[in-house]
Formats: C-alpha cells, structure tokens, sequence
C-alpha cells in the first residue's frame, strides 16, 4: 500500500471550509418562503395551565400563527424514554404542555412569523393563565414524605430505581479492617455548546414529503421517531444534519421542539425554523451530572479493596425523555472504574424534580462516578496513611486479567475491558509528573503558607456503543472515492479519520476520497455519534466496506485480465497483473468498468461500490490516567491550575492530533466543571444561571497546556484496534482537579465532597470550624 | 433573543441630543458604545420606545489635560483611555484600571461615559471615579450641572441623572505630586466584572504619613462603595505600615454591607473586600514610598 | 411599526445600500440582508466573541451593534480574509495546528487573533491566551489555538 494513513497527523479536510466561513450551520440556511418560530415558555418551575390565550398575539403585524398542543394535535404524542429498565414508570413529556408545566421555560405555545423579532413581539402577547404549584427545587425535597408528585405513577418522585450487585459485599464488609465512608455530590452542569439548537422543518410541495435539518447527532433516530410520533411514514420523513457546532452529548434527544416544528411546517405547509437562544438554552437544554454519592469502600489492612457499596440519587428534572435513563446507568455500572472490586451493590435511584429533564453529557455518567469513585480513594488512602498513589496502584486490575468481566452490564453494554495495562499506565503518570518530587515541593511550600496540591484521576470509558454503524464505500470512473457514513459528528474531524482509513484499504490519496455524513436520504440506517463511537463503529464499517471493494476491484481485474485474483498485485493504487507490467488498471479505470452494461464475473454486481453495517454490542473500553498540579490561594481560595498531564490509552490511533484535541477539549469541560460551571436553581426553581455570565465556561486562561503521553493497547473487538477517545477528558479533568484541590487543603482537615471549587466554596472550607 | 421595536435616532448636536430626551424622558434610552445597552435590549429587559444614538456627537470624544486634572468627554472610547499617554500620566489609577474592564473587543466600542451612566455596582471605573473624587458634567433641558462622583451612583443601575440628561464629560482631579495608585479585582476569570475590587489612593506628607487617601470599592454593595471615609479615620497621620493597613481593611470589611449572589456569598465579599483592600492601599502606599506614583 | 433607515456600507470591499428597521442586529443585518453567513452567533450578549468582525479597522461584537449602526461604515468579516480561494496565513496556521474542530467559535476567533497580531510580534504563549480571553471555545480547550497563533505570527508577513 502507499503512504500509511493510519497513525498520521493529518490536516483536517473539513478545515477549509469551515475556517472560511463558507460552511453551513443550521441557522445559515434559508429557504423560500420560510417562517421563524419562537416558543412561549412556563415562568414558573411548576404550576398547572388553565388557559392559552393568543388573540392579542395573532393580531401582531408579521404573525402568521399561535399554536398550542390542541391546536396541533388531538391526540398528542409523549416522547418515550429509549433504554428502559423494569422500574421506570411514566413520566412522559409531550411537545407542548397539555395543562401542566414541570420546569421554567417548558414550551406551552408556538408562535410563527416573519422573522424572530416578530415571533418574539407576540410571544410577549400570549396570555398563558398559570396556577402556580409547590416547586420541587431537589431530589431531597422531591423524595420527602407527602411532597407533591410531579408525575401519577411516580410514587415519591421516583422514576426508576434498579441496584447492580455482584459477590459477597456483606461478608466483605465484615471482615474489612477498614471501612471508609463519605457522601459526594457532583452540581448540575452541561454541555453548552456554542451553537445552540435549532431546526428547519419544510414539506416538499409534490409528494408531500417532510425534510428536518437540524443540528443534531442522532439523524436516523431522529427520523424514526419523528415520524413514529407525528403518525406518518418513515419513508417520507428525511433528516440531515448541516455543519453542528458542538453536540457533546446534549444534542442527541428528541426534544419537543423537534416535533412541534416539523408539525407547524406541514400544517403551514411553509418551511419553519427555530433556532434556540442563549437564555432558552440554559434553561431547556437537557442538563446533566447532578447526582449524590452515599458511598462505603471495604479495605484491608494493606489497602487492598474488597467491597464497595452505595447509592446514587440522581436528580433528573421533570421527565424521563429518550435517554433520560443513561446517566443513571453509567453511573451505577461505573463506579468500580479500573479496579479491583471483588464485591459491590449499589443501587441508583432516578428523582423527578422541576427542573429540565437530564439526559447524557459527554461521559454520561462516567464523571459523575469516576469524581465520587476517586474521591473516596483518596480519602481512604487519608485515612488509612497510604499514599494516594500507592492505594491505586495496589488495586487497578493488572494486565494479566484481560479481558476482564466486570459483572456489570450497564444499559449500554456488558463491561468487559478488552485491554490495557491499567498499572503501567500509573506509574508512567507518576514518573512523567514527577510525583515524588511533587510532595517534596509540597512540605517545602506549607512551611512558607503557600497550598499546593496535587490530583490523581484513573479512569476507564465504556469507548464505543453498538449495535452498528453503517458505511458505504464508492469508487467512481474517475477514481474519486465516496464514502457515506451513518455517523453524524459535530467537529471531531472524522471526515478526516475515515479518509485516512479508506485511503490506506484503497491505496489512494486522501484528497480523493471525500465523506458525506448525517442523512437519511443518503443511506437508510445508521446509528450516529455520540458515546465515543466514530472511531470504533463508523471506522470499522468503513474500513470493511473499504476491503470489500478492493476486494471487488481486484476480482473485476483478475476476470477482466482473464486471471485469477491471486495474480493480481497492487502496485501505487493500480492493479496489477503479476509479472506483467504492462497489463495494469488503475481504480478509476475498475470503477469505470464496474459500471452497468459491462463485464463482470458471474455473481458481481455492478458499481466498485460496498455497504457495510459493522453490528456489535461488544465494545471497547479506553483508559486514562490525569495528573493534575494546582495552587489555593488562602486569602481568596482562588485556584490556580499549574500543570496538567495525561497517560491515554486509547487502542491505536487513526489521527493523533485528533485525539489530543479531544482530550483537551474533554479536559476544559471537566475542569469547568470541578471548578466553574453551575447550572443553579433557586428554592423556587428559577434558574439563576441563564446567561454567559453567569454560567461560567473556562477561558483560554483557566487551563495550561496539557501534556499527553500516549499509550497503545489495540483492541481486539474490532478490526482497526481503535478505542474511542472522546469523553475521556471530560470524565478524568472534574475528578483529578477536585482531588488537586482536595489534596491542597487537606491538612487543614477540610474535606472536599461537592463541586464546583469556586473560590468562595474553597475558602468556605478553608475557614470552616473544625468539625 | 431580539429587541422590541423602537425609534432610532443619531442627532448631530449635543442640544439635539438633549432635547429628544426632553420629548421622550423615561422612554428613551441613550447609545453610545452599546456594549452595555444592547445585551439589556436583547433579552427585553429594557423597551425603550426611542433610543437615541450619540455616536455623531463626537465633540464629546476628547481626552484634555486641566488645571485641575485631567477632564474626559463622556464619548471616548475605553481602548482611547487605554491608550492615552494623558491618562498615563495624569491619571495613573485610570490607567491601570482599564485594562480590567471587559475584553478589547468590547473596549474599542465601550465608552467611558457609558460604563458610568449604566452604574453596574461590579463595574470599574464607578469605583475608580468615585475614588478619585470625579466629577461628572450633565446637560439638561434646564441647562448643566455638575455631580460629584459621591452623589452620582444611587443603585444598582440606577445614577442621580434624569432620563431627560445626557453625560457631557467626567473631570478627574489631580492628586497631589507623588500619590501611589492601585487598582486591584478579584474575579475568576478575565474579563468578568469583578467579585470585588478596590481603587485606592494614597499621599504621603513628608515625613512618611498619610496626608490624603482615597478608596472605592466595586462588587459590594448595590452601588460603588465610598471607602474614603473609613480608610481616612485608619491611615491619616499615620505611617501606612502593614498593621496599620490591616486595620483600615478590617474597618471596611466591617463597613461593608454586600448580598449574596450566584456568583459569591455576602461573607466571602466582605471577606474579599478586606483582602483587597490590604492589597490595594498596600500598592498605592508602595508607590507613594518609591516615588511611582504620578501626578 | 418603526420606521427603516437606509444605510450604506462597506463589507469585504462591496458597498451595500438596504432598509433596515432600527432594531435588526449588525449580526443579523450581516448574515441574513447580506447572506454572509460566516459570521455566527453565540450569545447575543457580548460574552462569547462568536460574532467578532472588525469595523473600521477594530474588533467588535457584531451582536452589540445595531445595523444602523454601521451606516458610513467599513467592516470586515471572516469571508474578507482570505484571498480568492486560499487561505490566509492565519487560517492557514490554524490549518496546520487543528485549530478547530466544529468551527463554530473559528470566524470570531479568527478576527480577534488578526487584530492582536497586526499590534504584536514574536508573542509569548501566555499573551496569546490574554488576547484570545473574550473568545469561547468549548470544543479545543485552546491550547490548539495558542499554538496556531504561534504559528500564524510565523506565516503572516506584515
């Protein structure tokens, strides 16, 4: 083959495009005749509906309709939750409230004009008659005896509780020589990329049929749902995405925006867009990582773990919709992570609250446990004066046990950890980062008052989810190659990455192969991006439908020279018949001759062309270990991130630069989380956070330039040994910055169980009486 | 998120300007750099039905040494600030505040005028001027007046002008030869209004003792706080030492009387405003003691 | 209903004439009157830096500004960098260093980044991360951006 793509930095094709401006986001399209919608949305958290009134609305100059749920349906369709468990009972939301309202800035009614500005004007109009009911602000008043329940058959608030046990926790805990407990409780906070939603609903004026763009990450599912929900037929319904600037997991839903505009569209018969505003975006986006930890880990004399036991609540707002169970999941199923746990039970329960509903964040879960998990190792090796990183070392599961069966099987698969040498990869951090080193500096420093800390995360993700993807693989008479890819990203460069796989199958040069994503009308299944998944599902289907075709290719030679396929050698992107030079076809030449009406050996379709659906639910889980070193300064608690190192092992790499670059980028999220971002609701349920000001994204000044060191253990469940990477950092970066911080200040005997660490909380505990 | 409509108007005069404020009043609001206004625009918390756009105005852009200071027209822009060598000289605590205030990108169009009139209690050059001793210059239907700085911020957003006055300039009087200036904030990232900060200002008399000092502080309380009063009553005659410095911030930590917010609670601000405090009569005093200090 | 303004002005060198209300956002004006839609949006409150262009010569926030605004005016947005159907060597640095991935903050990112280098040379990487501090990013983490700042100070001749 030619110049090996596999493992090469390449330049991003989707590049040029984008830092032009000449790619298209949602909002950058617009069709004839096309009207804009804007939502009347609850002031209040929780409250019943009496009445909608629209009339002042409609008279506003530019306004073409105000519509609420009876005026778009008889029967309105609630949104269902995909991944369900025995215990889920109904919570269900529909597109537009029907007389009860269960979060501020619930949709109530659709307005429709001839710009946004109008809409806007007439939103102002609606007179919505609300009658306010008590608000349930917190998992914990939701859960007290007697609260108001938000939902009929959900006694206590509950929507769902399961427990995942395995072994002998009741005998391990009795025989521990220690036992450690703490509660943790990790802040709601979310993706907030910097596109917000938005959709474009059309009809086509001859058959009728219905066109979605939306900036999304689920297009199939999308279209499955859309036209289960809205009662027409899948076959008329299409969906693609444009350019998506960042999903990070929040796009991937059905929301009930998504079919109340498709709905106005072909009841207006125009085409409608919506696109989200900031303050929308806060307040309905689905939200994310707000769970807390009761948490008991059983210890020998010497550290080793033999039992961990717990609860998570997870506060999940006012519905369960399509996902809304996956947090919960990964949650439950994740807090063993690495190690060695030889007996565990922890059940998990899912809370309804009047807040917007949850559903996956970019590690869905694996942050949420991986914080409480990791904090708790550090406050046992605290305890029992072991140091932090021995206690870890003494109990990541070895190389030896690959694969290892946790036990678990979570909503998303059965965890088995296909590879890695978890202990290696801690002691290189450590040695990389200087550890010893670090706590020398550390005792030198206190004596001058100055608090350094440092924070040891070690992290598994689950790195991919099934049950497939989709590619198909095209060589035209030209030779361009097209691949069409049931993925759907939203900036991770996997145009790029599928092309570097292609052009090695194919042996041809990358600026050949070209890669169209995220539309129902270009293939008819797919799954789409999210859960880490491109590199594993999307580029092993590409890679195989890639083989088949040079498999093809190489028959159609061998039958066009009269030979057999095994006389048929590749040489520079021509086949080739061995030991005759001159007899020689190149792959624009095949694809021509693939063509219908040509000849081709008996059985062989025609078209130098293959699909391929890569189906498993057995994935790969990728490893990391972050190193963070920080500075608390006492008098203002403010916290200083000075160096940032990470051991990832993500199975072999497609594109090294695109993993850094979603290491780091999973790092700013997670640190923004362990130390800024909050989405906060108040007793009443108003959301206090509903601006960029207020909700605090990290700058280029709050994070230093990480250092990665890279580490590969192929994967042998599927045929390109990748492992997905994206989530990594955002799980790891929350957990090794609290216990940065934690470890700082914990000689005052201060002990960090809840984020953020914004300064005034970090010098709270500074502070604090002594307990 | 889009405005409600309104009426747009760019005089060309000042007397224009003001008399649309004469017609108009409470249903007017005043453009210069926008970057203030339109945000509260946008999310609908402000309707004007008028809003009247000074950018022509630009006799109110200039920056001009006095006798008695350093005057600044109300239209100058926060980057011009930045740059000025007048401010450098003649107003150091100015100078050193600016860079704090938003990002360049809101500095090229943000006016200093507009930072004032739209009184965040977060913001900095409030305090600064309050610090300093400003005075600001208004017109009127019924002519000018001057407010001191003291009399100007009433709340949050909230200043002693009328609806129907416009800003003309703020004059920022000259300290004594040898003053230390020092601007200092706390917020938790570039760019953020701040958590708490302090502008402080200090003289010395020849033998080493406090002679004059100024200090406001931004971030806590509804409007700028006037710490002058408190600080004087800790620090005149009195050689700014460490422990002497020490006092006057625990006066003002006791003085100040901030809210809770998303952002930071009341003690963590009173806290905060002692910790700044220190340090910015601790710079100011440094720079009076080491000749860095300015006119 | 408001009444419209006529104004005129510059973009990328091409002189515009329409009628705009007196509240339609230069963003607004920019992407939908004119259809350059490089210019994004992110906020429509001046904190995120998405909707940076530069007029007359300076960086703004294209959501704090009203069309009327710009009456008389020059501006520049990311569809005036390049020339014809290159790049320029900022976007060419950025490029080279994976700059970006979803490319939505990039526009904006990109004016500031031009504007801090037509004043600076030979920057550290510390006062590349001051400069670029009123522009979001959620995708990069930013250390990708600082080093293709680095690298554009290198390929830009000025």
């Amino acid at each position: 083959m030619g110049v090996k793509m596999m493992g090469a930095r390449v330049q991003r094709i989707e590049d040029p495009k984008l830092l032009r401006g000449e790619a298209h986001f949602v909002d950058d399209l617009t069709l004839p005749g096309m009207l804009h919608a804007a939502f009347v949305r609850s002031p209040h958290a929780h409250a019943r509906v009496r009445s909608i009134e629209t009339a002042a609305a409609k008279a506003v100059p530019g306004v073409v309709a105000v519509l609420t749920l009876a005026d778009l349906w008889g029967q309105a369709p609630k949104i269902p939750v995909l991944p369900v468990v025995d215990s889920l009972k109904p919570c269900l939301q529909r597109p537009l409230a029907l007389d009860r309202v269960r979060y501020v800035g619930e949709a109530v009614a659709v307005v429709v004009a001839i710009d946004r500005a109008h809409a806007e004007d007439a939103v102002d109009l609606v007179e919505v008659n609300y009658e306010p009911l008590s608000p349930l602000p917190s998992a914990e008043k939701a859960m007290v005896e007697g609260a108001v329940r938000l939902h009929e058959a959900a006694a206590g608030n509950v929507a769902a509780r399961w427990t995942h046990e395995y072994g002998d926790v009741v005998g391990a805990f009795a025989r521990a020589t220690h036992v450690v407990r703490e509660r943790f409780k990790m802040q709601r906070y979310t993706g907030v990329p910097l596109e917000t939603r938005g959709i474009i609903a059309t009809t086509e004026p001859v058959s009728g049929d219905l066109t979605i763009w939306i900036s999304g990450q689920w297009p199939h599912t999308q279209r499955a749902l859309t036209a289960a929900l809205l009662g027409i037929d899948e076959r008329q319904v299409r969906v693609v995405q444009p350019e998506v600037g960042g999903g990070f997991g929040v796009k991937v839903d059905i929301y009930p925006e998504d079919l109340v505009i498709p709905m106005v569209a072909m009841r207006l018969k125009r085409p409608i867009k919506w696109i989200e505003d900031r303050r929308e975006h806060f307040l309905t986006v689905v939200h994310a990582r707000e769970m807390a930890f009761d948490l008991e880990l059983a210890l020998a004399a010497d550290g080793q773990i033999l039992g961990m036991r717990g609860q998570i609540i997870s506060d999940q707002g006012g519905y369960l919709r399509a996902l809304g169970t996956v947090n919960a999941s990964l949650a439950v199923t994740g807090l063993p992570g690495p190690y060695h746990v030889p007996s565990y039970s922890a059940e998990v329960v899912c809370v309804l609250t009047n807040k917007s509903p949850c559903s996956p964040y970019r590690g869905a879960g694996g942050p949420e446990a991986t914080y409480a998990r990791e904090r708790l190792l550090d406050v046992a090796a605290q305890e029992l004066r072991i140091d932090p990183a021995e206690l870890r070392l003494k109990n990541l599961i070895p190389p030896e046990s690959m694969p290892y069966d946790t036990q678990l099987v979570s909503l998303e698969a059965h965890h088995v950890f296909d590879s890695g040498d978890f202990p290696a990869g801690l002691r290189q951090a450590l040695e990389k980062v200087d550890y010893a080193g670090f706590r020398q500096r550390q005792t030198a420093a206190r004596a001058e008052g100055r608090l350094l800390g440092i924070g040891l995360c070690a992290y598994i993700q689950i790195a991919a989810v099934g049950p497939y993807e989709s590619a198909e693989v095209r060589v035209d008479g030209a030779g361009k190659v097209t691949v069409v890819s049931g993925a759907a990203p939203q900036g991770q460069g996997t145009g790029t990455a599928l092309a570097q796989v292609v052009a090695d199958q194919l042996d041809v040069p990358l600026d050949q192969v070209s890669v169209v994503f995220a539309d129902t009308g270009r293939i008819p299944f797919g799954v789409g991006t999210y859960a880490s998944r491109n590199a594993v599902m999307a580029g092993s289907a590409t890679m195989l439908a890639a083989q088949t075709v040079r498999k093809k290719a190489t028959e159609l030679a061998a039958h066009l020279f009269e030979a057999s396929a095994e006389d048929i050698e590749w040489v520079d992107g021509a086949a080739q018949l061995v030991g005759v030079p001159g007899k020689s076809m190149t792959l624009a030449a095949l694809g021509k001759a693939a063509a219908p009406g040509g000849s081709r050996p008996e059985g062989m379709e025609a078209g130098l062309e293959a699909r391929h659906y890569f189906e498993t639910n057995t994935v790969p889980f990728a490893f990391g270990v972050h190193i963070v070193q920080v500075e608390v300064e006492p008098d203002t608690g403010d916290v200083a991130v000075d160096r940032y190192l990470v051991v990832n092992d993500c199975g072999r790499m497609i594109n090294p630069m695109i993993v850094e670059g979603q290491i780091v980028g999973g790092i700013a999220q997670g640190l923004g989380g362990a130390l800024l971002e909050e989405l906060v609701y108040d007793e009443q349920g108003q959301m206090l956070a509903a601006n960029l000001l207020d909700y605090q994204l990290p700058t280029s000044l709050d994070l230093p330039d990480v250092e990665i060191h890279h580490m590969e253990s192929p994967s042998p469940v599927n045929p390109l040994g990748v492992k997905g990477v994206g989530e990594g950092g955002a799980i790891a970066a929350h957990s090794a910055v609290a216990n940065a911080v934690a470890d700082a200040i914990a000689h005052t005997g201060a002990r960090v169980t809840e984020t953020p660490l914004r300064p005034a909380t970090v010098w709270k505990l500074l502070n604090a009486e002594p307990a | 998120m889009r405005s409600v409509s309104f009426e747009y108007a760019r005089p060309a005069t000042v007397d224009e300007a003001v008399a649309l404020l004469a017609e108009h009043g409470d249903d007017a609001k005043i453009l210069a750099g926008g970057q203030s206004l339109v945000p509260l625009l946008n999310f609908r918390m402000a309707q004007p039905s008028h809003v009247v756009d000074i950018a022509a105005l630009t006799s109110l852009a200039y920056i001009r040494p006095t006798a008695e200071g350093l005057e600044i027209g109300a239209l100058t822009s926060q980057r011009a600030v930045e740059l000025s060598t007048d401010v450098e000289r003649r107003c150091p605590l100015l100078h050193e505040a600016i860079a704090h205030v938003g990002h360049r990108q809101t500095r090229n169009r943000g006016t200093i005028g507009g930072s004032l009139v739209h009184a965040d209690p977060a913001a900095e050059l409030p305090a600064v001027s309050l610090a300093l001793g400003a005075e600001l210059r208004v017109r009127g239907p019924d002519g000018e007046r001057v407010i001191a700085a003291s009399d100007f911020f009433k709340g949050y957003l909230a200043t002693a002008m009328g609806a129907n006055e416009l800003l003309l300039s703020v004059q920022l009087p000259s300290w004594p030869q040898g003053t230390g200036h020092c601007f200092v904030e706390f917020c938790r990232r570039q760019g953020d209004f701040a958590i708490v900060g302090a502008a402080a200002l200090v003289s010395l008399a020849a033998d080493g003792t406090v002679a004059n000092v100024g200090l406001a502080l931004n971030g806590v309380a509804g409007r700028p706080f006037d710490g002058t009063p408190v600080v004087s009553a800790a620090l005149l005659g009195k050689v700014p030492g460490d422990a002497v410095i020490a006092q006057a911030a625990a006066s003002i930590e006791a003085a100040v009387e901030p809210d809770s917010d998303v952002h930071a609670p009341a003690d963590y601000r009173r806290h905060l405003a002692k910790v700044m405090t220190a340090r910015a009569l601790a710079g100011a005093a440094g720079r009076a003691r080491s000749g860095e200090g300015g006119l | 209903m408001a009444s419209t303004h006529r104004i005129t002005l510059t973009v990328n060198g091409t002189s515009y004439t329409r009628d705009v209300p007196p509240r339609r956002l230069l963003s607004e004006f920019i992407r939908e009157d004119l259809g350059l839609t490089g210019t994004h949006v992110g906020c429509e409150h001046g904190v995120c830096g998405t909707c940076t262009i530069e007029v007359e010569g300076a960086t703004a926030r294209a959501c704090l500004m009203f069309a009327v605004q710009a009456d008389g005016t020059s501006i520049t947005t990311v569809e005036g960098l390049a020339c014809g159907d290159g790049l320029h060597p900022i976007q060419e640095a950025f490029h080279q260093e994976h700059g970006l991935q979803c490319g939505f903050c990039t526009p904006g990112m990109l004016l500031s980044v031009k504007e801090f280098l037509s004043e600076t040379r030979n920057p550290t990487a510390d006062e590349v991360r001051h400069a670029i501090a009123g522009n979001l990013c959620r995708c990069t983490g930013y250390q990708s951006i600082v080093k293709a700042v680095l690298k554009a100070d290198e390929l830009w001749e000025r």
